[in-house]
Order: structure tokens, then C-alpha cells, then sequence
């Protein structure tokens, strides 16, 4: 009758003392058989059972920590899994041991075959005062979790009709797999392309796990891949990518994969157990006591935040004056050698002065992403998203949503990618439509040019305060969608927490050099072609019907001048009056002018002119052209060529107020991102449907809020 | 006159520079390195395999 039976492979594995055998021979009573695996005197137990139609071979596999080849008995567990591939596997977690235990299952996860945790001694686990939430613990791993309790035989028939219910499944979800992070992907990326080029030779092992391993150097798998058609380049490839990495950490590629992983455990155990009893602490979870506290968690990371933004304007200020004062001197000797007349307004007004107004924002930029590299390397954004997760959770998404977020507030172009690692497609959609409004780098450089204009002395807490509103936004957005057009609650997901390190120099240097050579190559790219658009745009047309005849008006004030009327000083005054509002009247006519005009209706009731206007819409190709056109406008409007800087034309313009500048500032903040993420937004979602409800979903969202401030500021006197 | 020549020259360099490089942007998606945690099907992967020649 045996025959008839459909055949399954189970292999048992799990840390020594984690009650392997025990649940083994709770599974096959005495239905065993003892032998060796091959060609080595390590024994190996197989047992059979009938079970609802099957008959299930189980494998006893030798107990161990990791599947790192370290030892025999890690190179059996893992050879075996890998060449004999049993249809399951399960994992004997030994639940009063739970971190220690996990660090197998990661490995595990890794290798691409259905498992089951059997989360064994639970009794032991009570007693010991923790308690383990197994089912969100299995939502978290995406592995079933079984609780048993072996000596008892307790969770046996459950453990089994799990293996039957998967058995019949037929398929079996990925499991959750530790992220090792942007390096670490990349050598990976690298590696995998090369091991593809030779697919036989690999086909019994994922490609990915592969690249990691010869990553942290191991030498069994390096045998293996020995007889790849491209094995020198492929160990070529992987010396370089340690060396890269070791360079970049100043450790070991290996010690730190370890690192990530008991990370990842770590951050899947504070989710899914609580102890009832100080079991342990060290060094981490002493910080992190404090750092992901319920209540102090939140107001550490907003203060953390605002300390960024503070330093970021403080220590930015005197750097910036020096640019400054260089592109000034720049500006004034390009108007020197470059003889009047238009050619001179183009390199002054729309070269110098556009792109200029941008690259003085340099030192600010570079702190800025100091702080969020020193924050990311440290292992306190992982925290942030922690401490976030409970806010998230409450909202309909999950702290890993925040992760995108936060990358965010550097770009949103990797942010919208970045969403990828949400595989729930509603809560990728969310994420991304609320990433929009975390605040992008290209937006700080014109937070500093208004906020330095009109609130010199809190610039850092109005910044802050910019930020948080996109937060606030942010979460306001989640609530609206999942109530309105995606409706259902949110996966779960591990939220990793990393040990906490010393960042190298070498990697925080590489980290802002990374966003600040991108800022610097966008001012002479991109932004240099706009600038000078927009100058042609505020230059041309030539011709202009002036409201009053200046000409004759300044000939009369020179003839008062003559006849004693008026002295040199009060000349000046005059001559320089009439030239500002000639200059202001041929801007308002140029192309720009009269675009600006035609939309100036719309913006009107938020306080904004045709000016600030066209500044928005040059914002659209790239956000810092804002600032560039603003500097053209004072460029090419004002007639003054030793005017101020850009920041103080704007604090003395009667035409802004500190009202107007912050409505203007909340605009900027939550109108739609620049064409570039716009692109991949539509690339990541594939509908054009999502994208245009994100253009219109901002543009409005930015316009009421814009409104509110401004109308709602008059209300109260405000300006 | 050679004067305007040369600007409307320059500003139409610029501006066809501009399209195209907006264009190629929002193609390559501004690339600057594969964010964190993308997986192997990265779409950053053929530039930075590029830069790394």
C-alpha cells in the first residue's frame, strides 16, 4: 500500500540542544534508520511516516549555529539542503533562545526552499518570562510558525499537517530576506551578472546567495565555483568586491553579512516577543532603551532632526558667504571684460548670477547629507523607521514604508525605487504617492534663500518646520487613501535594527561626496541650460512700450541737476529709481513676463506674483531652478550690477512678506517633484492613471495648504 | 548683430541640450547608484556596471 503513497522529503535542522532529536523522534517513533552521509563518518538518521496520503522521509540533519562551512557538520546541513533539496525543510528554533536561533533561519531563508519553523521548548521560553508572538512572528519571517514543545510531544500533529498543507500548496512564499544594503547589493548585482554567463554549472544554487557567499569568502563554495567557464573573473570580481567593501567598512565583508543579519533578527524579535524580565542587555539595547522608547522615541528623533537643519544653516553660513562673495567678484569681472550689450547680460544675469545663485548653496548641501550619512551609518535611521513604525502602523502602513521616505529626503528618484522593497502592492502604491512629500535635497537650497531672506536668526527651526509639515502631509495622505481608494490594512514586515557602529570616515565621505557631485553636476547641466532659457525668456522681446517716457524723464532730472535743483546724491537716487522700474517694466513685457501674467490670476490668492510664478514652473524641470530663475529675475530686473545678495533683494522687496514667503515655502514643499521622478514614478507604478493623480493630488494638496497659510495669515494679521 | 547671432546660437544649444538631458533623466531615472535593497534586477545596475569599467 506504501506505494501508493505520495513521496515527501522533510529535512530537520536547527542549533545542537535545540530539541532536534527529540521533535525527530516525536515525528517517527521508532520507524528509523541509521547510516553515514557520504564519504563522511557524520551519522546520518532517516525516519518515515504515513501521514494523510504521504509518506514522509525525514532527515535528521547535524545540529548547527550557521550553514557558513565552518565546520563538518555546517557543510553537511548545508550540501545537503542544497544537493538533495527535501521538499521541506524545518527549522528547530529553540524558543528560550530565539535570537541565537534565528541567525540558522536567515541562512536558510536565503536558500530558496519551503521551511517551517518549529518553534520548539515554548514552555521553557514562558518560564523564562519571554513571550513570542508566533503567528506575527511567522508574518514577519513569512515562514510558518509552529509552536511545539518536543519532550511533550506537544505541536507535533500541528507541525505535521503544516508540512502536509504545504506539501499540497504546491508553492510556498519567498521568505523574508535580510537586506545587506546599497554596497553590498551593488558587488552582488556585480557577481550575479557574471555567474549567470554559466547557468549549468550553478544550477542547483540561487545566484544571489552564491555572490554573497563568495563575498564573505567561502571556500567550499569557491571550490564549486572553481569549475564555472568564468570562474577567474568571477574570483577577480569577488576579491574586488571584498576589498571595496572592507575599504569602505574597515571590516571583514563576512563579519559585517553577520552583522545585517543578527540586525534583522534583532529588529524581527523586538516586533514578535516581549519579556517580561530583564533578560539582556549590552551596549545596543542600552541605547536603543532610549532611542525607540514609546514616548521618548519620537521627540529624540524630532530633536535630532532639527539639530541637522540648525546645523546645517550655522555651520553653512560662512562657507556660503565666501561663495558668495567669489561669484560676486565673478560676476563683476565678467562684466568688466565682456563689453556692454547682451552677450554680457547672458554671461552675467543668466550664467553667473542663475547658476551661481545655486552652486552657494554648496556647504549647506554637503552638511546636510553628512548628517543624514552619519545618521544612516550609525544605525539610527534603522531606529527612526522603528520608532516611525508605531505612528505608520496606527496610519494603515508600516515602518517600512518610512524607509522610502526617509531616502526621500535626500531624492525622491531613489525613493519611488526604493518602494520595491514593499512587495504588498497597495502599500507600495501609498508609500509612494506619500513620498512625494518628504522633502528632497534640490528643495533645501530654496528653503535657505527665503528663509535666509526673511528669518535669519530661526532659519534652521522654519526649515524644521517645512519638514514636518511634510510628515504631517505625509501621514494626512496615508489616511485619505487608505480610507478612500485602497482600502485594507497593511502586511507585516520586519523592521531591522543593525548593531550600532562607528562610521568610517571613508564611507561618510563617500556618502555626501556621492549627493553633493550630483548637486554640483545638476548646476552645470541642467540648471545652466534653464538658466539661460529663462534669461532669453526675460530678456526677449527687446522692444518695450515703457508706461512713461523714462528717457525724457531722466534727461529733465539731469537739466535740474544743471540748474542747481538737485545735487549729485539726489541725482543718483533718481537716475538709479527710474533705471529699477524701466528694468522691472521690461521684465514684466519679456516672454517670461507675460507667462508669469497669465497665470498670475490663479496663484493671486495665495500671495504670490507672476514672478514667483514662473519660478514654479522652472521648478518643475529640476527644483533648485527656482533659485537660479529667482537670481535671473533679480538679474536681469534689477539695474543695479553691485545690487545685493539674492537673499537680501528679497527681504527688501516690498512685494513678499515673511506670510507670502512661507505660503511660497509650503508650495515648494508639496508640489509635484521634478520631471525626473515624475518619470520613474510612472516607470515604478506602470500607470499613467497613478501619475496623474499624483500630479493632481499635489498640485492641490499644495495649493490648499498654500491657500490656508496665506488667506488664514491675513485673517490673524499675520501679514 | 553678430551679437544676437551668437546668444540665440547659445540659448538654442541650451535649450535642445536641456530637453534632451531632462529627457535621458527621466529615462535613466537619474542614476546616482542602486538605492538600498533593490535586488539583482536593479535598474541602476547597467550604469554602475558602466561606470565601473
Amino acid at each position: 500500500m506504501a506505494t501508493s503513497l505520495k513521496q515527501l522529503s522533510v529535512a530537520l535542522t536547527g542549533n545542537p540542544n535545540s530539541g532536534k532529536t527529540t521533535i525527530f523522534n516525536a515525528l517517527t517513533g521508532a520507524n528509523q534508520h541509521v547510516g553515514n552521509f557520504p564519504g563522511v563518518t557524520v551519522e546520518k538518521k532517516e525516519g518515515y511516516l504515513n501521514h494523510n496520503g504521504y509518506r514522509i522521509k525525514f532527515v535528521d540533519l547535524p545540529g548547527t549555529y550557521s550553514l557558513s562551512a565552518g565546520s563538518l557538520d555546517e557543510l553537511i546541513a548545508r550540501n545537503f539542503i542544497i544537493e538533495d533539496r527535501p521538499d521541506i525543510v524545518i527549522d528547530i528554533v529553540d524558543a528560550s533562545n530565539i535570537e541565537r536561533n534565528l541567525y540558522l533561519t536567515t541562512q536558510l531563508s536565503e536558500l530558496g526552499l519551503p521551511i517551517i519553523i518549529a518553534l520548539n521548548m515554548s514552555d521553557m521560553a514562558a518560564k523564562f518570562g519571554i513571550n513570542i508572538d508566533h503567528k506575527y512572528l511567522s508574518a514577519l519571517l513569512k515562514i510558518p510558525v509552529v509552536p511545539t514543545v518536543g519532550n511533550k510531544e506537544k505541536g507535533i500533529d500541528q507541525l505535521l499537517n503544516k508540512i502536509i498543507e504545504l506539501a499540497e500548496s504546491g508553492s510556498f512564499e519567498e521568505p523574508a530576506n535580510v537586506k545587506y544594503g546599497k554596497e553590498f547589493q551593488n558587488e552582488i548585482c556585480r557577481l550575479c551578472d557574471i555567474l549567470a554567463k554559466d547557468k549549468e554549472t550553478i544550477a542547483n544554487y540561487k545566484t544571489n546567495w552564491l555572490a554573497l557567499k563568495l563575498l564573505e569568502d567561502d571556500q567550499e563554495i569557491k571550490k564549486m565555483v572553481s569549475k564555472h567557464k568564468h570562474a577567474e573573473q568571477i574570483f577577480k570580481q569577488a576579491e574586488l568586491g571584498r576589498a571595496n567593501l572592507t575599504k569602505l567598512y574597515h571590516e571583514d565583508p563576512a563579519a559585517l553579512i553577520t552583522d545585517k543579519r543578527y540586525g534583522f533578527i534583532s529588529g524581527a524579535c523586538s516586533e514578535a516577543t516581549s519579556m517580561t524580565v530583564e533578560r539582556r542587555h549590552d551596549i545596543s539595547d542600552s541605547i536603543d532603551y532610549l532611542l525607540i522608547h514609546p514616548y521618548l522615541g519620537l521627540p529624540i528623533f524630532a530633536g535630532l532632526m532639527w539639530l541637522m537643519f540648525h546645523l546645517t544653516f550655522t555651520l553653512g553660513e560662512k562657507p556660503m558667504g565666501w561663495i558668495e562673495a567669489g561669484i560676486g567678484v565673478l560676476g563683476k569681472l565678467a562684466a568688466q571684460i565682456i563689453p556692454a550689450g547682451i552677450i554680457n547680460s547672458l554671461v552675467v544675469d543668466g550664467v553667473i548670477h542663475g547658476v551661481g545663485g545655486v552652486i552657494i548653496f554648496l556647504p549647506n548641501i554637503i552638511i546636510l547629507f553628512l548628517a543624514i550619512a552619519l545618521l544612516e551609518d550609525t544605525g539610527y535611521m534603522a531606529r527612526a523607521a522603528f520608532v516611525m513604525d508605531r505612528i505608520m502602523h496606527r496610519i494603515g502602513l508600516h515602518g517600512k514604508s518610512f524607509i522610502p521616505m526617509l531616502i526621500g529626503f535626500g531624492c525622491s528618484v531613489p525613493a519611488y525605487m526604493g518602494s520595491r522593497i514593499i512587495d504588498d502592492k497597495t502599500d507600495r502604491l501609498i508609500t509612494m504617492h506619500v513620498t512625494t512629500f518628504m522633502s528632497c535635497g534640490a528643495r533645501l537650497p530654496v528653503y535657505i534663500l527665503v528663509c535666509g531672506a526673511f528669518w535669519p536668526k530661526n532659519a534652521g527651526t522654519i526649515v524644521f518646520s517645512l519638514y514636518v509639515l511634510g510628515v504631517l502631509i505625509a501621514i494626512a495622505t496615508v489616511k485619505i487613501l487608505r480610507n478612500w481608494r485602497f482600502r485594507g490594512m497593511s502586511s507585516a514586515f520586519v523592521m531591522e535594527l543593525p548593531p550600532y557602529r562607528v562610521p568610517t570616515f571613508r564611507s561618510l565621505l563617500l556618502h555626501t561626496w556621492e549627493r553633493s557631485w550630483l548637486y554640483i553636476r545638476k548646476a552645470g547641466t541642467i540648471i545652466l541650460g534653464i538658466s539661460i532659457i529663462m534669461w532669453f525668456l526675460m530678456t526677449f522681446p527687446q522692444t518695450t512700450t515703457y508706461s512713461q517716457d523714462y528717457n525724457e524723464l531722466l534727461s529733465r532730472a539731469g537739466q535740474k541737476e544743471a540748474a542747481g535743483g538737485l545735487d549729485v546724491i539726489q541725482l543718483a537716487e533718481v537716475t538709479q529709481n527710474y533705471e529699477n522700474i524701466m528694468a522691472a517694466e521690461k521684465l514684466a513685457n519679456s516672454f517670461a513676463g507675460q507667462m508669469g501674467k497669465l497665470i498670475e490670476p490663479v496663484i493671486k490668492p495665495l500671495g504670490f506674483d507672476w514672478r514667483l510664478g514662473i519660478a514654479l514652473i522652472s521648478g518643475f524641470a529640476a527644483k533648485e531652478t527656482v533659485v537660479s530663475t529667482m537670481a535671473t529675475v533679480y538679474g536681469v530686473g534689477g539695474a543695479d550690477e553691485s545690487s545685493d545678495s539674492l537673499r537680501r533683494s528679497i527681504a527688501i522687496d516690498p512685494a513678499y512678506s515673511p506670510l507670502k514667503a512661507y505660503a511660497f515655502l509650503a508650495f515648494i514643499l508639496l508640489y509635484v517633484p521634478c520631471m525626473a521622478a515624475m518619470a520613474v514614478f510612472l516607470r515604478e507604478t506602470g500607470s499613467w492613471k497613478e501619475l496623474l493623480f499624483q500630479l493632481f493630488y499635489t498640485s492641490a494638496m499644495a495649493y490648499g495648504i498654500s491657500l490656508i497659510i496665506f488667506q488664514g495669515g491675513k485673517l490673524l494679521g499675520m501679514g | 548683430m553678430l551679437q544676437y547671432i551668437i546668444v540665440f546660437a547659445i540659448v538654442g544649444i541650451a535649450a535642445i541640450y536641456t530637453v534632451v538631458k531632462l529627457f535621458k533623466q527621466a529615462k535613466n531615472g537619474n542614476c546616482s547608484g542602486c538605492p538600498q535593497d533593490r535586488g539583482t534586477d536593479c535598474a541602476c545596475r547597467e550604469e554602475l556596471l558602466r561606470k565601473n569599467k
